[in-house]
């Protein structure tokens, strides 16, 4: 049990990269990627996927594209849980007009974690998300 | 829906929503005006269907009252068509509007500038009579009809105001210290031939009680005073040398009243009064010696 404990509390912390289609990497704590359904589907230790073995999930964005992405996981990672009161930054003014569409198109196929209704990570509601 | 949000601010700079999910697109395409939804519909007609009910709601958002007529009968077919009626009827009706607003706005100007004071330095138009439009008058022809009216002013009897003729004359009693004085000398007035043959004609205005008897003892030849029942002949007085005037015999039954009196002359020219009525000053002749009013004359009682 402890072992279990020690082992995920590691696997949490370790780092994984995320590749774009331009060829720039992003190194993220697990724990930040898997914020993220689809790339928490894709490193589970469980499945026996090459992404996995090889803690790298490539995505076919851009490189702007996989930034914004892994800054709101890390966002969304260190507000989860906060008490009510502290104040988050809106994260709405992190994002420029000329990627929004594109974001959007990313964010939905990575699982739904732009889609808040609010930008509190702590407030989201799970069945809210695809 | 932070993506979302941000799109929808920024819809009118959507090019294309191709690769899009129409679940993902439908909330954007409310946010987007008319030539956006024709823009993206062009670029990606895929999402035609999803258009619909943006174009529904472009038309309540911005004509309520004309989208509200024209849904009572029922569902329009193309909700497109529709919105680009309904925007051409509004067009013209504003355009009515304006240009009525536009006129009305002109004419309460026009009424308004109509009632205001004008100033100006220039005469009014001269009046018709009897519609003959009568040439120009030269300057010989003015300083002609000038002099006429100057000496008809002075020696006319007719032309006087303060003797009505409805009235009948009057001849008003002149007091003791006043002076004979001799009557103006009439060269100096202008005589011309358009006077109608006559020089100069003398009008008898007042005679003086008093001093009769010494006209009678020294007669002058300036002035020849008769008695009431005789006529009276009046000549003007010239200098010593001067010529003979032509008399014009005034008959005394034409006066009613019967106290002759001496004829009192002032000289012609007095300096003007003060504190003058400016509404008077329309009415008094440019020359002086040819007004008409009573102190000019001397007619009026003094004391």
């Amino acid at each position: 049990m402890a072992n279990n404990q020690s082992s995920s509390t590691a696997s949490s912390e370790e780092w994984v990269r995320i590749l774009s289609n331009d060829g720039f990497s992003y190194l993220v704590k697990r724990k930040v990627a898997t914020a993220s359904g689809t790339l928490k589907n894709m490193l589970s230790t469980e499945s026996n996927f090459a992404e996995a073995a090889s803690n790298t999930c490539p995505m076919s964005e851009r490189g702007i594209i996989v930034e914004k992405l892994c800054e709101y996981l890390t966002f969304k990672t260190l507000y989860e849980k906060v008490p009510p009161k502290e104040d988050i930054p809106d994260f709405m003014e992190r994002l420029a007009p000329e990627i929004a569409l594109e974001l959007l198109m990313a964010a939905d196929y990575y699982d739904g974690v732009w889609f808040l209704h609010t930008s509190r990570p702590d407030q989201v509601d799970r069945r809210s998300w695809i | 829906m932070l993506c979302q949000r941000v799109v929808a601010l920024h819809a009118d700079r959507l090019e294309s929503l191709e690769g899009v999910r129409i679940d993902l697109a439908r909330p954007l395409l409310d946010k987007c005006s008319a030539e956006t939804l024709l823009r993206l519909e062009e670029a990606s007609p895929e999402i035609t269907e999803a258009t619909v009910d943006a174009w529904k709601s472009l038309c309540f958002s911005l004509y309520p009252l004309a989208a509200q007529s024209v849904c009572m009968e029922r569902e329009p077919a193309s909700w497109r068509e529709s919105f680009f009626c309904i925007r051409e009827q509004e067009a013209r009706r504003f355009e009515d509007l304006k240009v009525r607003l536009r006129s009305q706005r002109e004419e309460a100007e026009q009424r308004k500038k109509e009632g205001q004071v004008k100033y100006t330095d220039r005469l009014p138009p001269a009046k018709r009579r009897g519609w003959i439009p009568t040439p120009p008058k030269s300057l010989f022809q003015k300083t002609r009809s000038d002099a006429v009216k100057v000496s008809k002013g002075i020696y006319s009897l007719h032309r006087n105001p303060t003797m009505p003729a409805t009235m009948g004359q009057k001849i008003l009693p002149i007091p003791t210290n006043a002076k004979l004085l001799p009557s103006p000398p009439l060269r100096s007035l202008p005589t011309s031939s358009a006077t109608s043959g006559s020089r100069v004609t003398v009008t008898a205005i007042s005679v003086r009680r008093n001093s009769t008897a010494t006209l009678k003892s020294s007669p002058k030849p300036s002035a020849a005073i008769s008695q009431s029942h005789h006529p009276i002949v009046i000549h003007s007085q010239a200098s010593s040398d001067a010529k003979r005037q032509k008399l014009t015999v005034v008959d005394c039954n034409d006066l009613p009243s019967p106290k002759p009196s001496l004829i009192e002359r002032t000289t012609p020219l007095k300096p003007p009064l003060p504190r003058r009525d400016p509404k008077t000053s329309l009415f008094i002749p440019k020359h002086r010696v040819s007004s008409q009013l009573p102190t000019a004359l001397g007619v009026r009682s003094r004391g």
